[in-house]
């Protein structure tokens, strides 16, 4: 018979409070005990391998045990995925560190554990449990006197001398009992019967060692000697271990706690705490302050005071819903379970916050993908929470500290550096600063303010707002003064770099297509996702970082100006006028650094050299009687605005995509024989690129003309199948290349609109109405082509170089679009600016699309890039 | 020498899942088990049961015997594609002393809220048998309807569990049971068949694996007579769920969840994946408590022996 009948509905308190679909990515806080743990979402990682049984630390990487028997391992900086480390079949259930040695424990459902070397992740040696032992759901390291301690699905306890391994060991012993472990029965499985390495969960990154089979490599093995057993040391599975002052604590499916005292180089029994009443699994034991914590399947928490072995308290923590996991973390105990829910109780045991809400009460009901079953916490503030999913949460539960912009950002001295630029760029995310689009006005002034704000905390020597043509968003100006002079005004005699960048974003689109939250920067899978994230909010705030921490450093050569304009997604309006009218304040600029382009694919570092330019046109064909009329009754009779406007577009580009305009490519400076297999040779080197090298001129190197859209509508009905409209219209852009004129080129398409539309009409019999033709051509950004052999660009191309630890340069690419900014600005600045445009994105980020993301270490290691590049621009710039 | 299996869940399973469709199901171990002491001949074809106990709570569980093999049934193979339960009993039979192939000498047998099964034999049972029987109090003597040592040693383990419960109600009238008192009058019944039979003489060696649930706790043992052999096989095997893999249809022990959410116990494997299964070390008592969780206990008598040898399989 089922026991769901154990839970009857509206007795869940915890459950009837949640916030039914609040994701786990965006907790809600909602009032009601001060909330003191405040926890910042970090990041969500997904593998494949079932669900995630353990999690552990190190310094450079977080570990997840899953339930396939894989281990992953994750960066810490990046969040990246570095290795999946096959380890056990049965699932990896337990996992603990000795940080000091610099090794990761696993324990697996096959019996064993295997030691991991932390740095090179590489297999150590391996420990088989005694015979029969079943998973090693717990694992608990005592460092000083090198002990490895086990708690067992058999109920036992088992150790293993760490430190005398090789002197206690006898490799003969070790094989003569692995070979007597040899099953018959499973040995005699039936042919078909899978593959041994199959192992439950999901297959892919699954690995085990289904029998007894040697060790690949030569792997040390070493068995578990029966002295070093204490069999039946509960009466259920052992399934938590914790250490405190020398003390082992085990707590077991009996539900029952118990005590361990170190005893010659093994454990013996201590007076227990007092005997557990009840049928409830302890899951999981922390100690803290004098106190043991003891996560129960009841859905509460015990907790003992360890001197009197008495119970203190139960707190009731997730409802009915098992306890699985606890943590010390950040001065509180974080606990989790079946409920979903992960909240932390301070040292008074008074709950202090919640870093998931419980999910829905069918969840909390039946154990299941929503169940948090592992946590670990790092002394920097990390939270890490494995989930039944298979996925991991990382979240930052340092508080003020991390998102606080301190007295010390720097790359190399602040340890939170990098998490303090994700935060200071989840705020600035949420201001919706859509530019064009009037009622987000004030949002993109608010968005202005606060980069402002930002630079000032960040120790600009000036920062402000700057406007000129009314109507328009501000641009945001800051300096960092030379390091050798900080607060020296500029004048326009002053070498200075110059920073470009815009905060506006392109509105949303269609929210339903995105994962998250389009304003809300999420952090999954290594990767920052919100609207701005690469375009360009997040590669302007690594640029402001890295000058910072120059600065912060005494390092800055020259005096670095930011112009961070809101209006590129609107055509810079205003950018040029304000510019201008405030020249003084961005000195002489020898360099125009800017980030607003990606890389060719998304494997290799890239660095863009050129632009096309563009001009954008609008077509309107209307008949002079102004209003629809019926096909059926006017159709034969009258001149017909959209089919002229179609034969004047078929005029524009040939079926091959060859402009047709007359003159139009007279400019166009001829494709030398060599650009060709350069073309060639950057597919090769961008692997991960799948385009032909003729597809690459076509879209870097060649001018081109496309069609946006045409459209009837301004007339009444533009749906009605029966009416012949009054009017047409279609929008058309050109994109032009060196050395077009955007001038001549506008006029050439004026003049081939007008020819083709005028012998159109001509050839129309004398209907009872005329057509006529308005046409706009508005020149928007010149083409930018820069010498990538320049000093500059051998310099940024070193900084990559160096940053991403590359063989060889990064790649040399060119852009399809246009900024209007730059050429302007160079042209602005010239003779003395070079621009050089720093990719930080990569092709797959989705800028204007749906679920824009940048990769975080894209994201900081352009930061680097920067600060590599403008530590020594000085030098640079005297060659 | 028989083959059972036990199966406890928080939520129900199609009986096919347990009894016919796993690799080494217990229909399989009807006619080709690996893993039996006497190995004379792999069949334990005279008979088999399953009791199972439906949704509503704390009511009866219904048994079905037959004593046609288990692998020949062909109303076995139709119930099991359509019943589902969260605690079921399953045993196939082979006889082993003089006892009738009968229904009623099928296991497993229920009295009240309580179901019963065995596999192995009380050695020189036909000495006790008269003694055993003068023990029991009428309401339980009159209960036994067949002439098993295995229904015997259930009156027995009735008879304890009625001398050690306090209050007035009739043991068929409890509707449960707590998992230390059924375990309680478990041992006291090994006890005292080990004494009778000490009174009687008997040197030849018992093997009593006995399972007994009041459909919310299940207690069962391995337990054999001697100090230095192993008892009859007896396995478990615990996770999340047990289902098969919807690639290779094999049947596996899911654990998804930290958590036991489903419990087997059998005399065999019922697949042949290794780190899915345990065994219970001989002479031990094992426990599965209505909330699923697993407790072993070391049956400390004259026969209990830490140094035992423990083969793996």
């Amino acid at each position: 018979m089922a026991l769901s009948h154990h839970y009857s509905a509206g007795d869940d308190d915890s459950v009837a409070e949640s916030s039914v679909g609040s994701s786990p990515a965006l907790p809600q806080h909602q009032g009601e005990a001060p909330e003191t743990f405040q926890a910042q979402h970090m990041q969500t990682l997904a593998a494949r391998g079932g669900a995630v049984l353990a999690v552990a630390y190190s310094a450079s990487y977080i570990f997840s045990g899953t339930q396939g028997g894989a281990i992953h391992a994750w960066r810490r900086d990046t969040f990246r995925l570095a290795r999946t480390l096959p380890a056990h079949a049965g699932g990896c259930h337990s996992l603990a560190v000795d940080a000091a040695g610099g090794i990761l424990y696993s324990g697996g459902g096959d019996g064993r554990v295997r030691a991991w070397d932390m740095r090179r992740l590489q297999c150590l040696f391996v420990v088989h449990a005694g015979v029969n032992s079943g998973a090693v759901l717990a694992l608990a390291v005592l460092p000083g006197p090198g002990l490895l301690v086990l708690g067992c699905q058999n109920t036992s306890l088992q150790w293993f001398d760490v430190r005398a391994r090789d002197a206690a060991a006898n490799r003969d012993e070790v094989r003569r009992e692995l070979a007597a472990r040899q099953s018959r029965f499973f040995a005699a499985k039936p042919s078909g019967s899978g593959s041994p390495r199959r192992s439950g969960g999901s297959s892919g990154s699954d690995s085990g060692h289904e029998e007894e089979e040697e060790e690949e490599g030569g792997t040390e093995e070493f068995v578990i000697a029966q002295q070093n057993t204490i069999a039946f040391a509960h009466s259920g599975y052992v399934y938590s271990l914790a250490v405190d002052g020398g003390v082992v604590y085990s707590g077991g499916s009996d539900g029952v706690v118990r005590a361990w005292r170190l005893a010659g180089r093994g454990l013996a029994p201590m007076a227990g705490l007092e005997p557990a009443t009840g049928d409830a699994c302890v899951h999981a034991l922390v100690a803290d302050d004098g106190l043991l914590y003891a996560a129960l399947q009841s859905g509460g928490i015990d907790v003992w005071d360890v001197e009197t072995r008495q119970r203190v308290r139960t707190l009731p923590a997730h409802g009915r819903a098992n306890v699985f996991a606890l943590a010390r973390c950040h001065g509180a105990v974080v606990s989790a379970g079946a409920d979903g829910a992960v909240r932390a109780w301070g040292r008074d045991q008074q709950p202090v916050g919640w870093v998931a809400r419980p999910t829905t009460r069918s969840a909390a009901l039946n154990p299941s993908a929503d169940s948090v079953l592992a946590l670990a916490a790092a002394p920097d503030g990390v939270l890490i929470v494995g989930r039944a999913d298979g996925s991991v949460g990382v979240w930052d539960v340092a508080g003020e500290e991390a998102a606080a912009l301190p007295a010390a950002v720097g790359s190399a001295e602040d340890p939170l550096a990098d998490r303090r630029l994700v935060a200071t760029l989840a705020q600035w995310i949420r201001f919706r600063s859509v530019s064009g689009v009037a009622e987000l006005q004030p949002e993109c002034r608010r968005a202005a303010r606060f980069l402002r704000d930002t630079a000032l905390r960040l120790g600009a020597s000036d920062a402000r707002l700057i406007s000129s043509t009314a109507g328009t968003n501000p641009i945001v100006y800051a300096r960092f003064g030379a390091s050798d002079d900080q607060s020296r005004e500029l004048d326009q005699t002053t070498e200075s770099i110059f920073v470009y960048g815009h905060y506006d974003v392109m509105p949303a689109g269609d929210a339903a297509r995105w994962l998250s939250a389009p304003f809300e920067l999420s952090g999954r899978d290594g990767r920052l996702y919100a609207r701005g994230a690469t375009d360009n909010k997040g590669p302007v705030l690594a640029t402001l970082f890295a000058v910072a921490a120059l600065a912060r450093s005494k390092q800055l050569p020259l005096p670095v100006v930011f112009c961070i304009e809101g209006e590129e997604e609107s055509g810079s309006a205003g950018l040029h006028a304000a510019v201008a009218a405030h020249r003084a304040l961005f000195g002489r600029p020898r360099v125009v650094l800017l980030s607003s382009s990606y890389w060719l694919g998304d494997a290799t570092p890239c660095l863009t050299y050129g632009m096309r330019g563009s001009i954008r046109a609008s077509l309107r064909v209307e008949s002079e009687r102004q209003r629809d009329v019926h096909s059926g009754v006017w159709g034969g009779a009258v001149a017909e605005p959209l089919a002229a406007l179609a034969h004047v577009l078929a005029a524009l580009v040939s079926p091959a995509g060859d402009v047709l305009v007359p003159g139009f490519s007279d400019a166009v400076r001829p494709v030398a024989p060599g650009e060709r297999d350069a073309m060639a040779r950057l597919i090769q080197s961008a692997p991960d690129h799948h385009h032909s090298p003729d597809a690459l001129l076509r879209r870097w190197r060649l001018p081109a003309l496309s069609v946006h859209h045409v459209d009837v509508s301004t007339v009444a009905a533009p749906g009605n199948a029966t009416l012949v409209p009054a009017a047409a219209h279609a929008a058309l852009s050109v994109r032009v290349v060196p050395d077009q004129s955007l001038e001549d080129v506008a006029e050439l398409l004026r003049a081939h609109v007008t020819r083709v539309f005028n012998a159109y009409t001509r050839e129309q019999p004398l209907l009872g109405d005329a057509l006529h033709l308005s046409l706009d051509v508005t020149p928007v950004a010149n083409w930018w082509l820069a010498d990538p052999n320049a000093p500059v660009f051998r310099a940024a191309a070193r900084a990559i170089r160096e940053e991403w630890n590359m063989d060889s340069d990064p790649l040399l690419i060119r852009e399809g679009g246009s900024i209007p900014a730059v050429p302007w600005l160079e042209a602005f600045f010239a003779p003395d600016a070079v621009v050089v445009n720093l990719p930080m994105g990569q092709a797959s980020d989705n800028a204007h699309l749906d679920n824009e993301r940048i990769s975080l270490e894209n994201l900081l290691r352009g930061r680097q890039v920067v600060w590599r590049l403008l530590k020594d621009i000085k030098s640079v710039l005297e060659e | 020498m028989c083959r059972f299996l036990l199966y406890k869940s928080n939520s129900p399973i199609l009986l096919a899942d347990l009894l016919t469709r796993p690799a080494h199901s217990i229909i399989m171990q009807s006619f080709n088990c690996k893993l039996r002491l006497d190995l004379r001949r792999p069949m334990n074809g005279d008979g088999f049961g399953i009791g199972w106990y439906d949704e509503e709570p704390q009511t009866p569980g219904c048994i079905f015997t037959s004593t046609l093999p288990a692998w020949s049934n062909l109303n076995l193979q139709r119930l099991a594609e359509k019943i589902k339960s969260a605690l079921v009993f399953a045993h196939v039979r082979a006889t082993t002393g003089e006892t009738a192939t009968a229904e009623s000498n099928c296991h497993p047998w229920q009295y009240g809220n309580l179901m019963w099964m065995h596999n192995g034999d009380i050695a020189g049972f036909e000495k006790i048998k008269r003694r055993l029987q003068n023990s029991l109090s009428e309401e339980i003597y009159l209960s036994i309807q067949g002439t098993t040592d295995s229904e015997h040693a259930f009156a027995l383990f009735l008879n304890k569990l009625k001398q050690s419960a306090s209050g007035g109600k009739a043991l068929r009238d409890r509707t449960e049971f707590s998992f230390q008192e059924l375990r309680i009058a478990m041992l006291a019944t090994i006890a005292q068949i080990n004494e009778w039979l000490d009174d009687a003489g008997v040197t030849d060696t018992s093997l009593m694996n006995f399972a007994v649930t009041d459909g919310q706790s299940v207690v069962c043992t391995r337990y054999i007579t001697s100090s230095e052999k192993e008892g009859a096989s007896l396995f478990y095997s615990s996770g999340s769920e047990f289902r098969s893999d919807a690639e290779s249809g094999q049947y596996r022990m899911i654990k998804a969840n930290k958590r036991e959410d489903v419990v087997v116990v059998a005399s065999e494997p019922l697949t042949f994946e290794r780190t899915d299964w345990m065994v219970i070390p001989t002479n031990t008592l094992l426990v599965i408590t209505p909330k699923l969780n697993v407790h072993l206990h070391p049956i400390h008598d004259k026969y209990w022996n830490p140094m035992r040898h423990q083969s793996t399989v």
